[in-house]
């Protein structure tokens, strides 16, 4: 024989006919034993603090020459004229650069074109 | 904490707010208020997931031990159902875990539904019958339906409490209803009676 499955209605009915537990009695006067008995804690909790990263200190050594040659430039910029000994070297660097011939590679290609390896 | 304010005189006027800020000033009567409006939905969502265990009345005791000590936990004093309820939940969970065989007490103990005929027309047996059924649930489905069912608890603070979506909770309920129905499908037509009896 195939039983009759339970509807929603009826389940509804039945959970709403349950009897629900009753608290114990002396619950109260038991748990305010226990709160007496219990130290109430004194720590409050804080957000936890984040820990600090280590400083690397070679960054900082790093930005030791950056600085200098930024106040060096700001010190240059704010004098009339070039000190002696600056353009001395300026003329030095821009001869050195004439000096220098700076192929770019296409010169060559006529002497390897004609066999010359060298 | 005076036990006269235990009484239930009065709960409805004080705000959760303030007895939980006195209850922070360590104020035991305010606190007293406190445990009086809700030690009754407590120790019945402990019961029921605990399958009716003697050990209920610890564990919900412990849980307004817990607001008590550190009562800065709850954020805001709205969530403090919901909050009671967690932690509730969370120590059953404890308690659960902490026992050698995890199983049902109740399903082992009171398995013998075959009671007389006679029997079976009593609320009691109704509530019995429906009990050893929960009983046998899992243990999310069981809270669920505790909450909603049994302790009219909305459905968005009852996801709240299961720390679930209210998607998440309807399909619990769902199959904890579909399980039941199941469940209790051998006696249908002595439950009917029994319920009918009653109205």
């Amino acid at each position: 024989m195939t039983k009759t499955p339970m509807t929603d209605t009826e389940l509804d009915k039945i959970l709403k006919s349950v009897r629900q537990p009753e608290l114990p009695k002396g619950f109260a006067q038991r748990l305010q034993a226990k709160l007496e008995a219990e130290p109430r804690s004194n720590v409050i909790a804080f957000p936890g603090r984040k820990p600090e990263p280590k400083q690397n200190r070679r960054i900082w050594l790093s930005a030791i020459p950056l600085v200098a040659s930024l106040a060096a430039g700001l010190y240059i910029g704010t004098l009339d004229s070039i000190p002696a000994s600056l353009a001395a070297l300026e003329s030095t660097l821009v001869a050195d650069a004439a000096d220098q011939t700076i192929g770019s590679g296409f010169e060559d290609t006529e002497a390897f074109v004609n066999g010359d390896l060298s | 904490m005076d036990a006269s304010a235990l009484n239930g005189v009065g709960l409805h006027q004080h705000a959760d707010a303030d007895l939980l800020a006195a209850a922070a000033r360590r104020d035991a009567e305010a606190f007293g208020l406190l445990v009086a409006k809700y030690h009754g939905l407590v120790y019945r969502v402990v019961w029921r997931m605990t399958n009716e265990s003697p050990e209920a009345e610890d564990i919900a005791q412990e849980a307004f031990l817990k607001l008590w000590n550190n009562p800065s936990q709850v954020r805001e004093a709205g969530a403090l159902k919901g909050w009671l309820m967690r932690v509730a939940h969370n120590l059953v969970m404890d308690w659960f875990r902490r026992r050698p065989q995890h199983g049902s007490t109740l399903v082992e103990e009171v398995s013998d539904t075959r009671a007389s005929a006679e029997d079976r027309m009593g609320q009691d047996w109704v509530s019995q019958r429906l009990n050893i059924a929960v009983a046998q649930l899992p243990e999310r489905q069981r809270l669920a339906l505790t909450l909603v069912h049994f302790e009219q608890v909305s459905q968005v603070d009852a996801a709240a409490v299961l720390e679930v979506s209210v998607d998440a909770l309807e399909s619990l309920l769902a199959r904890a209803r579909r399980a039941l129905k199941l469940l209790l499908t051998d006696d249908r037509q002595d439950l009917l009676a029994a319920v009918t009896e009653k109205d």
